[in-house]
């Protein structure tokens, strides 16, 4: 049985590999808290923003270099896997 | 001297919910990645302010997120609201005033309004990811209370 340490670690692993410019990788919310079998989680992480804004206001710059994600991902806790990758209904 | 500190919806949650309980902090959906050291550690940081601001939108938020205790629970979640919103200081910034704004794309009514707030104050403390990058980028005085629990507990 993994901790939700692990398991965190282990999806971020993942998400190096899908996302390989991401940054401040992020726990955000446990969204079960009684499941023997899994962990479902709500990870985010900044991306470089594909189309940044320049020149609009010299203090947003910094901020629309990057955009923040966020996934759920269920996390199986015996096998140590990923079960899923979804986008949150309302992102 | 006035030290002035506004919260985010997520932080007045942690703080209500571990006044009333602590062991159930973990328990509710918005507080679930945090426990009582960061409850506690969220009260020493409030310890150094002497003013909490409010604004409408926040306390509506908030309300709506916590209003379904029941019993005894109830009773003391409404005493203890009460108290604390009798005792900060409500600011109130008109909607439309925050529609046309850049901010209000971003970051949606509640947020943008926050981010108006925070330029009159020392410090945010914020749960959010998303507001505390906008929050930074705009040069804002945030506590990112939620890269301090990943730092420090996962």
């Amino acid at each position: 049985m993994v901790s939700i340490k692990q398991a965190l670690n282990s999806v971020k692993q993942e998400f190096d590999i899908f996302f390989p410019n991401q940054t401040d990788f992020r726990l955000e919310e446990i969204d079960t808290f009684d499941s023997d079998v899994k962990y479902d989680l709500t990870v985010s992480f900044l991306l470089p923003e594909v189309n940044p804004i320049v020149g609009f206001s010299s203090g947003i710059n910094s901020f629309r270099k990057y955009v923040r994600l966020y996934k759920k991902v269920s996390f199986d806790k015996s096998e140590g896997k990923i079960i899923s990758i979804k986008n949150p209904i309302n992102d | 001297m006035t030290k002035r500190v506004i919260l985010d919806t997520n932080m007045f949650i942690l703080c209500i919910i571990g006044n009333l309980d602590i062991n159930k902090i973990s328990n509710h959906k918005t507080t679930s990645i945090n426990n009582k050291d960061h409850y506690y550690f969220l009260l020493e940081l409030l310890s150094k302010y002497n003013e909490l601001i409010i604004c409408p939108n926040i306390a509506t938020e908030v309300d709506n997120l916590l209003n379904n205790f029941s019993g005894k629970l109830r009773q003391e979640y409404l005493e203890l609201s009460r108290a604390i919103f009798k005792n900060s200081i409500e600011v109130y910034i008109e909607t439309i005033s925050i529609l046309d704004s850049y901010h209000y794309k971003i970051v949606g009514i509640t947020d943008a309004v926050l981010i108006e707030m925070a330029k009159n104050c020392d410090l945010l403390i914020s749960g959010d990811s998303k507001l505390c990058d906008f929050a930074k980028s705009l040069n804002c005085n945030v506590f990112d209370f939620k890269q301090y629990v990943n730092y420090t507990t996962y």
